[in-house]
């Protein structure tokens, strides 16, 4: 995922340059009076967190054989 | 499409003996395909994830597991919007944790998914609640 900062001002200047990096799938943090005041990010982020996901996959060892849904019941009953 | 999904469905996901874990696979690689979607996070979603994870899984990896939660859109959980999820606690009768996700999907006008389905009928109160494999069905 590429991360890069911009100032309010870029924004206003540059912003269908700026809409075509994200749809690219660029996201920026937005910078206002020097401070970082949001992130604008792609919607296709989601999707990025979804192949990140996928690629953890059940990889691992689970030591239980309750169901997920006992085990959030667990955590919240 | 906007998406609020539940713990449950990321620790079935996690757990190939899980009784839906299959579901949850193909719920996720569904999703993939699908560029309209986007999933929304509450802080809770991930902390309670992780925390299952954790106790459950040997040499778990919390940084990677933030990582792909990270790209995820971020639900607004603070005092300033507290007054508002008070409000929407008192149309459900539920525990907190659960109230807290069912009023997250319903501020952020997400269709919570989830595999509990008596925070589904609960949450439906409120706000559109699925099962995974339900949103794909026409």
């Amino acid at each position: 995922m590429q991360l890069q900062t911009i100032s309010a001002k870029e924004l206003r200047n540059n912003l269908p340059k700026i809409i075509e990096l994200l749809k690219k799938g660029s996201n920026f943090t937005l910078i206002y009076r020097s401070k970082p005041v949001a992130q604008i990010k792609s919607l296709s982020s989601s999707q990025e967190g979804l192949r990140k996901l996928l690629e953890l996959g059940p990889s691992f060892h689970f030591r239980s054989r309750k169901s997920a849904v006992e085990l959030i019941r667990e955590e919240r009953d | 499409m906007k998406l609020l999904i539940d713990s449950s469905v990321f620790i079935s996901f996690f757990n190939d003996a899980d009784v839906f874990h299959k579901e949850s696979v193909i719920f996720f690689e569904k999703l993939l395909e699908d560029k309209n979607a986007i999933n929304v996070l509450p802080i809770l979603v991930f902390l309670e994830t992780a925390n299952v994870l954790r106790k459950k899984i040997d040499a778990f990896n919390e940084i990677k597991l933030l990582d792909a939660f990270n790209e995820y859109e971020k639900v607004d959980l603070s005092f300033d919007s507290s007054r508002k999820y008070l409000l929407l606690f008192n149309q459900l009768h539920l525990r907190t944790s659960d109230a807290i996700i069912a009023a997250c999907a319903k501020m952020e006008d997400a269709i919570l998914v989830t595999w509990d389905e008596k925070l589904a009928k609960e949450a439906k109160k409120i706000t559109n609640a699925q099962a995974p494999l339900t949103l794909f069905k026409k």
